[in-house]
């Protein structure tokens, strides 16, 4: 809508009332004639939910986001100071840095990964997100003619990462397991088995977009049977830091395990644009050597600025990530509340033991999931996003870190409201 | 090992700065000429504005995918009244490579054929190559005119009118590596010509404002199958900042081409960081401009030191090439063809490091910059280079 009201005050301001080009320097013919194909791969990588999720918000006033994985908190002072000083005494953050990071960065990473994560024979590569991380190592370590594989419901933008590189007609979907929504892991051994097996294997721990987190036993059994196949496995660890209760996050330091991280949650630092992969050295540098390549085609180099955010925000931030998480149990007891209507943890409801996500089947006379997600925002003003998205219809993913606690209990309570209607009115979508 | 890396990134050259670095580290004080950078900070409202947006938490935020508003509106009047591209559209992105990486995944399969002209800048061979696109004889070398080097548009023509011709030319102009600028007509020819072959022409414009001859000028087609990649890196010496953007056609505000590129988009970076847009918003302002031109007119000192400098080559299309852009390209001396140690015997022998034409993919030649350094510094690296080449010519590398 915005973008017609600019087309419209832009063309006002061409001579003639066309809207055309009127400089003898186009090769004018109607758009749709003359505008080459797009790609098939691009053709057949599916459109970002969040964009849509935010147009369907922008339909009506005043509606509150459940929607889009951010959490509600800025990064921790200390480090927004360490920018600002960086970037008022600092001449080197205006030049490129080392394609692979800033040093004392990837010092302090190769630290904590050693320590917090047991990564001892990993090095360290600091990308723009974890979603740069993870297209780096697609474009690394596999080719668009082989399989991959990716457990349903799966973070979208891992399908659509291997979509756009070509692989889309290449991914086997693994089963999770309906009532834990854990993955399968019977059926991984399995695929890793068959002839036809992945190349690579992706797993999300802590979950996004069930909010599950996987065991240790879990994680490293995954790896072993990967490790026996000749198989990658890529370990996206955005959510270490959102565990809960019993649960306990587990990296694999398996010379065939990729592990990804992100600065963005935890830190609420999404805007600064800052993740790392830890990849194994054991193996020799062929390795980081290939992600290095990627690195210098795709960004060149990480915004030198957020690596001086990042810096700050690993060296002295723990107690205020910790704080700010532990304040998030609120929050999730809301958005848990407002799910009830479709059910009970392990009972049509997934998630609360890790990252920021629960997940929730919709009631059978409901499972048009996108439609329920329109409904529920164009009538009771509150944005979840469909399981489709996830490769999963007929289920929701509602996230509980987007809004401050009061905020949260307002959006809560239109879910409740709507879920609750969505339940009790068997025709509510197609009112 | 059975799980290795994937063939495409195999395919794909090490990064040039790697072999730069290399080269520079095996000497001791050497002045390198090798980096397409230049030497001053953005402009200063750039940084206050930058400062008092640090601690706003909208900073802190993902941004909308495509771009700030109020950024991609800018952009557009920019890319309207600077390059006469009225009706495009825009994608913000991490750095121009990142742009480029984006329309290579929108537009090319990895079958799809590729034209660049050799030399050809190093970054995009990567891309296609990384993306699967080198395998196969997917990239389609063009050639230069070997006096201008200037990419043959006759070549071109007979290319694209066989059966099954590439489906994409990459340009850069000003041009990365060879320094030269395209003229009006030849833009046009190379426009209708891809047109007539339902092809896609990509034009990287990083250099746009960097154009030292008087007689020149930066020109650009608008066309429903010309997409532009433009930077604000090199122009308001923002490279650390990360920020470029598409401009593509979108006559009839349906955004087509930006529909698809949103896909790369949100795969890839979600979107570009949001302080480097709070900074890029503000260099598009008036006073920044003068500040941008200000600091290129000072390099018009750092062009004459370097043809100077490699004088012992030849002469401006005689054995020396470009001098637009930040480059100059040139003809190693007969026997010294083995550009790689070439670049060595500079590094050991001189105390600088030039970028060697191998990288480009055209054996015998070099590269170049002239932005790197304030002219003062340059007036000594331009010293060395030349007593490097004086004395190359007459003693040669000493390599067979």
């Amino acid at each position: 809508m915005r973008l017609k009201a600019l087309a419209g005050s832009l063309s006002g301001k061409l001579s003639g009332g066309s809207k055309r080009c009127l400089s003898t320097r186009c090769s004018m013919g109607t758009s749709q004639e003359v505008m080459p194909k797009v790609s098939l791969r691009v053709q057949k990588t599916d459109a970002p939910v969040i964009v849509n999720m935010k147009k369907l918000m922008a339909s009506r006033e005043d509606v509150l986001s459940l929607a889009q994985g951010i959490v509600h908190w800025s990064p921790p002072p200390q480090a927004l100071q360490a920018a600002s000083v960086a970037l008022a005494q600092d001449p080197s953050v205006h030049g490129y840095g080392p394609a692979e990071g800033l040093p004392m960065l990837r010092e302090a990473l190769r630290e904590k990964i050693a320590k917090r994560n047991g990564l001892t024979q990993h090095d360290v590569l600091v990308t723009a997100g974890a979603n740069q991380a993870f297209t780096n190592i697609v474009l690394a370590l596999c080719d668009e003619t082989d399989n991959v594989a990716l457990f349903t419901p799966y973070y979208f933008n891992h399908l659509m990462a291997f979509q756009m590189s070509g692989s889309a007609d290449r991914v086997q979907l693994g089963p999770c397991n309906p009532n834990t929504l854990h993955p399968d892991l019977d059926w991984l051994e399995a695929q890793l088995a068959s002839s036809n097996k992945p190349r690579m294997v992706v797993l999300v721990n802590p979950c996004n977009p069930t909010g599950v987190c996987l065991s240790e036993a879990e994680v490293e059994r995954a790896a072993a049977a990967c490790a026996k196949a000749g198989v990658w496995l890529v370990l996206d660890n955005t959510y270490e830091d959102f565990v809960y209760g019993e649960s306990k996050h587990h990296c694999s330091s398996a010379p065939n395990v990729i592990n990804v991280f992100s600065f963005s949650k935890a830190y609420g630092a999404m805007g600064w644009r800052v993740g790392y992969i830890a990849y194994p050295t054991s193996g020799g540098p062929q390795l980081g050597l290939e992600l290095l390549k990627v690195q210098d085609t795709i960004p060149i180099c990480v915004t030198q600025l957020s690596q001086r955010l990042a810096l700050e925000a690993l060296l002295s931030g723990q107690e205020y990530v910790a704080s700010q998480i532990q304040d998030l149990a609120g929050n999730k007891a809301m958005v848990l509340d407002a799910l009830s209507p479709l059910g009970s943890m392990g009972n049509g409801i997934a998630g609360g033991e890790g990252a920021i996500y629960l997940w929730a089947r919709l009631p059978q006379h409901a499972q048009e999931d996108t439609r329920a997600v329109e409904w529920l925002v164009k009538k009771h003003g509150v944005c979840v996003i469909p399981g489709s998205s996830c490769g999963a219809p007929g289920y929701i993913r509602a996230a509980y870190a987007n809004l401050k606690p009061g905020d949260c209990q307002r959006a809560a309570g239109r879910l409740k409201a709507g879920l609750s209607e969505l339940v009790q009115d068997g025709n509510a979508l197609k009112h | 090992m059975e799980h290795q890396v994937s063939r495409r990134t195999l395919s794909t050259d090490n990064p040039v700065v790697s072999v730069t670095q290399d080269a520079m580290a095996q000497g001791t004080d050497v002045i390198g000429l090798a980096q397409g950078v230049v030497y001053w900070p953005p402009p200063p409202e750039v940084l206050d504005a930058a400062q008092a947006a640090v601690k706003d938490p909208s900073i802190s935020r993902y941004g909308p995918d495509m771009g700030m508003p109020e950024l991609r509106q800018a952009l557009r009047e920019k890319v309207a009244r600077d390059n006469k591209l009225y009706n495009h559209n825009i994608c913000v992105t991490h750095g121009c490579q990142q742009a480029f990486i984006n329309v290579m995944l929108t537009l090319t399969d990895p079958t799809d054929k590729v034209i660049l002209f050799r030399p050809c800048y190093f970054d995009h061979h990567m891309s296609i190559c990384q993306l699967g696109g080198g395998r196969e004889a997917g990239i389609v070398f063009g050639p230069r005119d070997s006096q201008t080097m200037h990419p043959d548009i006759d070549w071109l023509r007979t290319t694209m009118s066989q059966p099954d011709p590439p489906k994409v030319v990459a340009l850069v102009n000003p041009c990365n590596p060879t320094g030269i600028v395209l003229s009006e007509e030849e833009l046009r020819a190379i426009s209708d010509i891809c047109a007539g072959a339902k092809a896609w022409l990509i034009l990287d414009e990083t250099y746009e404002n960097f154009v030292f001859s008087p007689e020149l000028e930066h020109e650009t087609i608008s066309a429903p199958h010309v997409v532009h990649l433009f930077s604000f890196s090199k122009a308001y010496g923002m490279m650390g900042w990360r920020c470029g953007y598409i401009a593509y056609p979108d006559f009839d505000w349906s955004d087509r081409l930006g529909k698809e590129f949103i896909k790369c988009q949100d795969t890839v970076c979600i979107c570009a960081n949001q302080l480097g847009q709070r900074a890029a918003l503000k260099a598009l302002e008036m006073s920044c401009a003068q500040y941008r031109d200000e600091k290129i007119a000072t390099l018009k000192k750092n062009r004459e030191l370097l043809l100077d400098a490699l004088s012992p080559l030849g002469t401006l299309c005689n054995g020396i090439y470009g001098g637009e852009a930040l480059y100059f390209f040139a003809k190693l001396p007969h026997g010294c063809e083995d550009d790689l140690e070439a670049m060595k015997w500079l590094v050991k022998h001189a105390g600088v490091c030039i970028v060697p034409g191998s990288a480009c993919h055209q054996k015998g030649y070099f590269r170049v910059s002239f932005g790197n350094l304030d002219p003062a510094s340059m007036e000594k690296a331009a010293a060395r280079l030349k007593a490097g080449l004086a004395r190359m010519v007459v003693e040669g590398i000493g390599a067979n």
